[in-house]
């Protein structure tokens, strides 16, 4: 049905929203939508406030839409394609060199292994401010480790020992599960070291957090149970979705979204109703400046939303359009200087 | 985005027959027009990346191996969803050995409202966002799932009902449930925006 162009005159910012040809042409604009809707500006000129606002929330709402990167989907076709249509290469030549070529670098990689071997039996991996990195741990576990955070585990795991790792900062893990039934095996418990708690898992995926004084675990996938260093008959058992904080000597759970506490590895932020002093002291740990705010007040303002952290300079102006205010970095005071507009 | 399209501009049930007769070329476009949505499909279950991928791979595989004998359901989409709700209930279900699998309520769906970065200073609809986004969560994971797949996924309610192991006058139910508790719940701005981010997903 092709409305008139006086239909127009009366439209509210409502029923911008509720037409689909709008919301059509705002996402998909072609030559045809264009004219027909400039045509309508020119004719009800006192409707562009309306367009606009309107145009602004049709660009700004949407589900979120959770997608792999194209080479994982790539990567994942490939394995299906191996296991089903993919053509056996039978009877390959390989060409000569190239033999002694993989040979080299065989003689090669066992070399620097024994080198590493011999030096040092720990691992010790420390990130510096702004960067994260993925370790696989000797039993094929995986650890993100956020910035400026650091991780000890022994260079080779026993075959019957604890799989044991030792974090301070932030990191991600996931642990890989060797359980299967019966008594649990030395070799199937895995426990994280932090200052003040001890994390025992069988094999699940979970957050720690132990910065200023203060450890954070927020566990997404199977189970945990926490201990204190100090006290290691007093245990805390966590089910997905559940955060124990240890503060002052004390551990508690605290109901609270989980997914915005590991988005940091996807290089994303959540934030539901967060003070602005929390996140600026998260900023402080992780890109390693020292926030000064010429306004207390901005420490008291909260924020909601998804943002990308994959680029610190645009996050920082993200969350200044947000609330009002610029968020400088100085580089040679490494100050992050924060000031009302 | 969702893409409706099939490459090669061939219709669904020629891409089915085509796979059916062995056709690897079907297959692989089989897996780059449905991979991404069931991705984002089992991504709402659970968080666990590594489990989704293997269940897709899981998908794919088995529909290869049995596909001389695979009927010719209706609607493909549907059939694929139904597989792979279910293989991603059983994964999640053998990871937690020690709790009992049934089909009912207690799983998680978890749909995210999000507001666009470039448009966050808007304080109003960061409110906004929120306040659906509360609503929202205080649904059921079964009327979450129904509402995604209807909105979304644009199924209709007999396609629902398949894909959920339901009656489809159960999936009528729901629905109006959901859509009652939104209505009662929401002021008539926010109620708009809502249906605005559930049809967005018809353009998008």
């Amino acid at each position: 049905m092709k409305k008139q162009l006086s239909d127009y005159q009366a439209y509210t910012l409502a029923d911008l929203i509720n037409d689909e040809t709008f919301i059509l042409w705002v996402l998909q604009p072609d030559e045809n939508s264009n004219a027909y809707w400039q045509n309508i500006q020119k004719a009800h000129p006192a409707l562009n406030p309306s367009i606009a606002s309107a145009r602004e929330i049709v660009l700004s709402m949407r589900f979120e839409t959770n997608s792999l990167s194209a080479p994982e989907q790539q990567q994942l076709w490939q394995n299906i394609a191996a296991k089903t249509v993919s053509i056996k290469t039978t009877g390959k030549i390989i060409p000569m060199w190239y033999r002694y070529a993989a040979a080299a670098v065989v003689v090669g990689i066992l070399c620097c292994i024994g080198i590493i071997y011999s030096v040092n039996q720990k691992v010790n991996i420390q990130t510096p401010y702004g960067q994260l990195k993925n370790i696989t741990l000797p039993d094929g576990s995986v650890v993100t480790l956020n910035a400026n955070s650091n991780i000890k585990y022994d260079k080779n795991w026993d075959k019957d020992e604890i799989r044991e790792v030792w974090i301070s900062g932030e990191a991600f893990l996931k642990v890989k599960h060797l359980h299967q039934t019966g008594k649990i095996q030395n070799h199937e418990r895995f426990i994280v070291h932090t200052g003040a708690v001890n994390v025992e898992v069988l094999g699940t995926s979970f957050n720690v957090n132990d910065r200023r004084g203060r450890t954070e675990v927020a566990l997404l996938d199977g189970k945990i149970s926490l201990g204190l260093t100090a006290d290691s008959a007093k245990q805390l058992i966590l089910a997905p979705g559940d955060i124990a904080e240890y503060a002052n000597g004390k551990l508690i759970k605290k109901p609270i979204n989980v997914v915005e506490y590991a988005s940091w590895k996807d290089g994303k932020l959540y934030f539901r109703n967060v003070p602005m002093a929390k996140i600026f002291d998260y900023f402080e740990d992780i890109y390693g400046y020292k926030v000064v705010v010429d306004d207390p007040g901005i420490l008291e303002k909260r924020l909601s939303g998804a943002l990308s952290a994959k680029n610190r300079d645009v996050l920082f102006k993200a969350i200044g359009l947000t609330l009002n205010i610029n968020i400088t970095p100085k580089e040679d005071s490494r100050e992050l200087v924060v000031t009302s507009k | 985005m969702q893409i409706h399209q099939h490459p090669h501009h061939k219709t669904a049930t020629e891409q089915w027959n085509a796979f059916k007769n062995g056709n690897a070329e079907a297959f692989e476009s089989l897996y780059q027009t449905y991979s991404a949505g069931l991705y984002n499909y089992g991504s709402k279950f659970t968080k666990d990346k590594d489990l989704i991928k293997e269940c897709i791979q899981d998908l794919f595989v088995n529909l290869w191996i049995k596909r001389t004998s695979v009927g010719k359901p209706g609607h493909v989409k549907n059939y694929l969803y139904k597989s792979f709700r279910h293989s991603i209930f059983k994964k999640t279900f053998q990871l937690n050995k020690n709790e009992s699998y049934e089909e009912t309520e207690s799983y998680s769906f978890q749909v995210v409202l999000n507001v666009e970065e470039a448009l966050i200073d808007n304080e109003r609809q960061l409110q906004v966002s929120e306040q659906l986004q509360q609503a929202i969560a205080k649904l059921t994971a079964r009327q979450r799932e129904a509402i995604f797949l209807k909105f979304y996924e644009q199924l209709s309610y007999e396609e629902i009902a398949e894909v959920m192991g339901i009656s489809v006058k159960a999936g009528y139910k729901i629905m109006a449930r959901s859509l009652d508790y939104l209505r009662n719940n929401l002021s008539k701005d926010d109620l708009l925006l809502l249906y605005l981010v559930l049809h967005l997903k018809l353009f998008n």
